[in-house]
């Protein structure tokens, strides 16, 4: 009580320019500071509002198949029936390399002893009558 | 000093929370009643150094800008802010030089301590103007509580001291600048 019988006096006593000016400059920092407090506030939001969906989208991609053919395991030059061998030059010049099914592929060795082993996608060609050679 | 509920503006609970989520008019009305006080309380505890009291209060005001919480009562929350004050006043006082910080570390040490408690500093300022007011002349001391504690007019003052109401304003003038150099001179000696 007593305090606000002297708060008038305490204020006059003490008001000048140069506090009206402080009182201006504080209030509008003040009022930027709440300004850039709501900008983080809404950025913050936004992030926390696009996370799930973020996630629920890389984890898609992550668990999508990969269409990819199975690896070819190439037979030692020597026992191919008839492989080209294109020079490294011409390579830009050749035409797309032509996919063969599983069977197109063991219906080259016929007559040898030959299996396609492993996962889809990550086969290898197995010559059977051949110590274990085989290659990626 | 007013509080937010006697204002009639919102209570402390509901300009807290207004606060805390972030309102500029909350924010305004905030500074419109805690400005002066906190200035009075960053006087007392800068020990009269003005200038020291004023980047004070700069800071205080931008912290409860960035970090103000809801509080249930205008008790608490004065408290929060007189520890708001308390800790951005000694902050630029970690800036100040070394030697004047030891220098006035060595004063504090050495002069006889000023009454502490949660209230202190509140009632510090107060008991100071008191004092300084027994030692004006009686008619100048008359004036100022006419004036200032009964809440005279100046036009009621002119009519009592038989003056022009301008030159009771002016004779106001020079005992409030009177009384800012005594308080601030005791708060240094404090």
């Amino acid at each position: 009580m007593k305090r606000r019988h002297h708060d008038d006096l305490l204020k006059e006593t003490f008001a000048d320019g140069e506090l009206d000016a402080l009182r201006e400059a504080t209030l509008n920092r003040g009022l930027a500071a709440i300004r850039a407090k709501q900008k983080f506030r809404l950025l913050r939001n936004t992030v926390f509002a696009a996370a799930p969906l973020l996630l629920l989208v890389a984890a898609l991609f992550w668990h999508a198949p990969i269409a990819t053919a199975p690896a070819i395991v190439a037979p030692k030059t020597a026992s191919l029936p008839s492989l080209k061998i294109y020079p490294a030059a011409n390579v830009a010049d050749m035409a797309p390399i032509p996919t063969i099914s599983d069977q197109e592929l063991m219906a080259l060795y016929a007559n040898r002893p030959v299996g396609l082993l492993g996962k889809p996608g990550q086969q290898k060609l197995v010559f059977f009558d051949q110590p274990t050679k085989s290659v990626d | 000093m007013t509080t937010p509920h006697e204002a009639g503006v919102s209570t402390t609970a509901t300009l807290t929370r207004r606060l805390a989520a972030g309102e500029e008019e909350a924010f305004r009305e905030f500074h419109a009643l805690y400005f002066d006080r906190l200035h009075q309380f960053l006087l007392v505890v800068a020990r009269g150094q003005e200038q020291e009291a004023r980047e004070a209060l700069q800071e205080t005001c931008l912290r409860v800008a960035r970090h103000a919480r809801e509080f249930d009562d205008e008790k608490a929350f004065w408290c929060w802010l007189k520890a708001v004050a308390r800790n951005a006043a000694r902050d630029a006082g970690r800036k100040r030089t070394r030697y004047t910080a030891l220098l006035h570390n060595f004063a504090n040490y050495v002069r006889p301590s000023a009454p502490t408690g949660p209230d202190a500093d509140d009632d510090r300022l107060t008991a100071i103007i008191d004092e300084c007011l027994v030692e004006f002349a009686s008619e100048d001391r008359a004036l100022l509580q006419e004036k200032y504690l009964a809440g005279a007019t100046v036009t009621e003052l002119s009519l009592r001291e038989g003056l022009t109401p301008k030159a009771v304003e002016s004779r106001l003038l020079r005992l409030r600048r009177e009384l800012r150099e005594r308080v601030l001179a005791k708060l240094r000696q404090s």
